[in-house]
């Protein structure tokens, strides 16, 4: 049972009673039912609540990551600083007036939860605590006051704390804050207005005169509430459809992009953006998982014509499994129409945009031998595809290792028409003589093209001819990572960075049965964090000769920096990314896996 | 005193430096002997070195070299992984690296003179490799005979792609590198004719660059008769390295840039004092080691003829500040920074290499180089002896706003400085005194504002 003043105790007896026998369909009577959207009124488009603030504070100072990176030598360092240690002995002496150690004290104070709202009515913002200790919170309140006063009389300053009452309640003001403690829950706000509405609507609430104009009961809010989970550490909701009419960020509401790559990943969000009621967010922190998800409500009639190409038709556009090669650091996989969406450019992006890439097609279509680049260049690829990052082993080439060995990249998409594999093959090896071009006007190494059958594929691959007398085991170029590959193998049309990649690739697409793709799944994104230490281990020593430049260190320095960082690295399983349009709903769920 | 050049007796100049009541031997001549052989010292550097006196300082900064051999090993390395990217700016930051906390100042502050003397851009030669080779070789041949050097260079790849003469072919002879083999590298002005670059040219036909390496096309080669000089022969390249360099003019032109570079810039030597030091220059085989021990123990170098007489590069001045104040740096970023201020190594403007003097100051890079002091002492990532300034402050017992003050004023600043800018100093402390580090960094981005701190 919380623990109470005794005259919170006689309100809150006084006021059971009062609903008890009077009211007994109000809910809202007993002070322990009012949630803090009961006390927001409904004009407030943006909020955001922690509910178990002591359970996040738990997996944060608790989980073995912390630990580690509090036995680092630079966690010492930078808490041995002069501030630091001031920072310490004010929060040594603020447990000493509190009588309470910080972490039990936050843990009381907010157990019933952290509250954050912004209301444009009053153009205010306002943040909420609920504790679970009264007399506790008043304490807690009343030493903030006395070190605020102790802090100006030290420097010689007015008292900045300034004291009035509304409607019996003690209120405070100091600078542009409001702040006041009422039963368990601390009320701060930057503006009258809104404090007073919270106050107003907790004391009516008790009596049963409130105007029922909460948050709470806002329709909108109670939608976007109801899908709300429960174990969440955090959730929050925003009124899309009021920021939007109000003008506020037209750009990111417009639709329209100056940017590619911002228009290929989210591009469809943005359809959504435009006529979305409300957002809402959700986090989850587990010792094992940290989770972040935003949710909106979507209709596929949402999605214009020029738009379809990120959700296909009706929406029906899914994303193809994500390819896992050997020591996959990233691999993405995902539903883009680039077709239909180069056809469109004039209509997703701005004038210079849209000229870029007119200008791109003309060029395009050269390499390709005259043929349209858009319709039967792109068109010839389907829209599902595939990209993926791996680490590069070098053993089966014959060039030298490089000194910075960086992750090999292929694409995969399926070919629509089988009859463009030739061309995107003399393509390719025209961009390849282009190359060997240039780097022979430079005096740099050139590239071979090797071409081979393997099983049922082909692959073309273009590798580096090695100066004579370089040995293979010397500290090559960081170029010698790089041998670009055309592959085909069934359907499929492998682009890749090395032709090792592009070999197994081929092999897995040969193996793997037909493709399943998952309509719901438009895009997802999983980066192994594993595989990325190991890659970033093999290039320690330039991370180490970086720092050693960047920071100033001296090697030992650096290289225990770096050590640092990689362990702590290695907590982390893997970090992903997906896009999901399930029935009326669009979601981008983030989600980072902790080593058991 | 005057410091009028023509009346300095040349016995005197160049006779071996001895303390006296005019020229004691202080914290703050130490620190000018570290500022012009060096990139600076810190407090306690400059104790022991009032301690052990000007000969011993001298002799520790000429011995460096070998006593730096791990440091080289070491810093070999850290440039190899530095390479691997292939970008010659990194070069640059590696470099400045190494000069912050290299224990053989002397060495590194002669290679950047001869980095400047046979300047070579990397934004020409576009590989990094080579320049770094080109580095190496200027570090290795630094304090060694000039002819060694000379004819190093006249066969370095990034020198002759820099200076075209990497396609230099008998029928179309390329004076560029003939023409700066005299004018800028060993005679200076007046000292050939146009007949003799010609001439010189051809000696240098078929040096090329293959692959990275210097390589001699036979067949390229202009092996008839050539006429320069004074002398007449079948030359090759390296003939004509060794005529030029046996030039009477040489001993003098090095001998003077060296002076310039060491005691004083934006001056001309007059030829009776220049006399004496380029003749025993010369007696001793052009040993740079030789003539620079000369310069460095000289009353000269140690007198008001040189004290605050040169105005500091920007990477004297970065490094001056870092290594008084015993700090960390970000090298990347201050590379970028001394571009900005005109100075970016491996990349000098001209084949000229940097003007110096008073051409590092104008109304633009002043508010730069003040700008630059204020961004090192306020930035969270420079340490300070591994730590704040309070705590070095503290450390050197430098605690109230006078102690500060006169402390940063001895450790930093070439000249004494004004009542009344001491004053002014001392205000700036007392106005940020709720906060020890901002305060004293605070002073020192007020010096590096002030003429006396541009002083080297």
């Amino acid at each position: 049972m919380q623990t109470l003043t005794s005259s919170a105790k006689c309100l809150l007896l006084g006021c059971t009673a009062f609903f008890l026998s009077v009211a007994p369909t109000t809910s809202k009577g007993r002070a322990d039912e009012i949630a803090a959207a009961d006390l927001l009124p409904d004009s407030t488009i943006l909020y955001a609540e922690i509910p178990r603030p002591k359970q996040l504070i738990t997996t944060i100072f608790d989980h073995q990551i912390t630990k580690d990176i509090q036995a680092t030598n630079e966690y010492k360092t930078a808490t041995s600083t002069e501030e630091y240690q001031q920072f310490r002995a004010g929060i040594t002496l603020f447990e000493s007036v509190l009588g309470l150690k910080w972490r039990p004290a936050i843990e009381s104070l907010s157990a019933g939860g952290l509250y954050f709202a912004f209301d444009p009515e009053t153009e205010a913002a306002a943040l909420l605590m609920k504790s679970n200790d009264a007399e506790l919170l008043e304490n807690f309140r009343d030493t903030v006051i006395k070190f605020a006063r102790m802090d100006a009389a030290g420097k010689a300053r007015p008292d900045p704390v300034r004291q009035s009452e509304y409607r019996g309640v003690r209120v405070f003001r100091a600078g542009q804050a409001r702040f006041a403690t009422v039963d368990e829950w601390l009320i701060l706000v930057n503006k009258d207005n809104l404090g007073k509405r919270i106050v107003d609507t907790y004391l009516d609430l008790q009596e049963s005169k409130a105007d029922g104009n909460s948050l709470a009961n806002s329709t909108q809010y109670q939608t976007a509430r109801s899908s709300a989970g429960r174990d969440q550490t955090a959730w929050g909701y925003v009124n899309l459809e009021v920021i939007r009419n109000a003008g506020v960020a037209r750009t990111l509401f417009s639709g329209r992009t100056e940017n590619a790559a911002v228009e290929i990943l989210v591009g469809g969000v943005m359809e959504t953006l435009k006529n979305s009621p409300y957002a809402t967010a959700t986090l989850t922190a587990k010792p094992h998982q940290f989770g972040f998800a935003v949710s909106l409500p979507h209709k596929a009639e949402w999605v214009t014509e020029t738009r379809e190409y990120f959700f296909g038709e009706n929406g029906r556009g899914g994303s193809p499994p994500l390819l896992k090669p050997k020591d996959t650091l990233l691999t993405l996989s995902t539903y883009r129409d680039l077709a239909a969406m180069w056809a469109g450019a004039d209509d997703l992006y701005d004038e210079n945009a849209a000229a870029e890439i007119a200008k791109a097609d003309s060029n395009l279509s050269t390499l390709f031998g005259g043929r349209d680049f858009g319709n039967e260049i792109l068109g010839a690829a389907g829209p599902e595809l595939q990209f993926v990052l791996a680490r590069q082993s070098y053993e089966d080439t014959n060039i030298p290792k490089p000194a910075i060995k960086l992750p090999a990249g292929a694409l995969v998409v399926s070919l629509v028409d089988p009859e463009m594999t030739r061309q995107f093959k003399v393509a390719f090896q025209s961009a390849i003589g282009l190359v060997n071009f240039g780097q022979a006007q430079n005096g740099s190494p050139q590239f071979e093209l090797n071409s081979e059958k393997r099983g049922s594929g082909e692959i073309v691959s273009a590798v580096y001819l090695v100066d004579k007398g370089v040995q293979k085991d010397g500290e090559g170029l960081i170029q010698y990572n790089v041998s670009p590959t055309i592959a085909f193998v069934k359907d499929k049309l492998i682009l890749s960075s090395a032709a090792s990649l592009a070999s197994e690739l081929l092999d897995l697409a040969t193996t793997d049965a037909a493709v399943t793709q998952d309509a719901a799944v438009n895009t997802q994104i999983l980066a192994d964090l594993q595989a990325i230490g190991t890659i970033l281990k093999d290039n320690q020593k330039h991370l180490v000769a970086q720092n050693m430049l960047e920071k100033g260190h001296g090697k030992e320095a650096a290289e225990r920096e770096i050590g640092s960082f990689l362990k702590i690295l290695d907590y982390v399983n893997d970090v992903s990314i997906r896009l999901t349009t399930e029935t009326e709903n669009l979601q981008l769920n983030f989600e980072v896996n902790i080593k058991q | 005193m005057s410091r009028d050049l023509t009346q300095v007796d040349p016995q005197w100049a160049w006779s071996v430096y001895e303390p006296d009541s005019q020229y004691p031997w202080s914290r703050r001549s130490a620190a000018h002997l570290f500022r012009r052989a060096g990139y600076g010292a810190s407090w306690a550097q400059l104790d022991e070195a009032v301690r052990v006196g000007p000969a011993a300082t001298i002799d520790g900064l000429l011995a460096a070299g070998q006593a730096a051999r791990g440091f080289q090993q070491e810093m070999d390395r850290f440039a190899k992984t530095t390479l691997a990217t292939g970008n010659a700016k990194k070069l640059s930051s590696w470099w400045l690296y190494r000069a912050l906390y290299a224990p053989d100042q002397l060495h590194d502050k002669l290679t950047l003179f001869w980095h400047g003397h046979f300047a070579t851009s990397a934004a020409k030669v576009q590989d990094a490799h080579v320049m770094y080779e080109q580095h190496t070789m200027l570090r290795q041949l630094a304090l060694g005979e000039f002819i060694k050097l000379a004819q190093a260079i006249s066969r370095d790849p990034a020198m002759l792609i820099y200076l075209d003469s990497a396609t230099n072919r008998k029928r179309h002879p390329n004076e560029n590198y003939a023409r700066e083999l005299m004018e800028l590298f060993c005679l200076g002005t007046g000292n050939y004719t146009e007949q003799d670059i010609r001439e010189i040219a051809r000696c240098f036909t078929g040096w090329e660059v293959r692959r990275r390496r210097f390589t001699f096309n036979k067949y390229q080669h202009d092996k008839d008769e050539k006429h320069f000089l004074g002398q007449r022969g079948r030359f090759d390249g390296e003939d004509a390295v060794d005529i030029v360099v046996d030039h009477p003019a040489a001993a003098n032109f090095i001998a003077g840039k060296l002076v310039r570079f060491f005691a004083f810039d934006d001056v001309e030597i007059p030829a009776p004092l220049l006399k004496p030091l380029a003749d025993d220059f010369r007696k001793h085989d052009l040993n740079v080691r030789h003539v620079v021990d000369r310069i460095l123990r000289s009353r000269l170098l140690h007198s008001e003829y040189s004290f605050g007489r040169k105005i500091r590069s920007p990477v004297e001045l970065s490094l001056g500040l870092l290594r008084g104040l015993e700090g960390s740096a970000n090298t990347i970023q201050l590379v970028e920074e001394l571009e900005l201020l005109g100075q970016a190594m491996f990349f000098p403007p001209s084949v000229k290499g940097w003007d110096g003097g008073r051409a590092w100051i104008n109304s633009s890079t002043l508010l730069g180089r003040a700008n630059l002091v204020g961004r090192i002492v306020r930035d969270e990532q420079t340490k300070f002896a591994g730590g704040p300034l309070s705590e070095l402050a503290k450390k050197y017992g430098a605690t109230t706003a006078g102690e500060v003050v006169d402390w940063l004023a001895e450790l930093l600043i070439a000249v004494p400085i004004a009542d009344d800018v001491r004053q002014q100093l001392i205000g700036t402390a007392r106005r940020a005194n709720d906060n020890p580090n901002r305060q004293i960094a605070e002073v020192i981005h007020m010096i590096g504002t002030l003429p006396e701190f541009q002083l080297c």
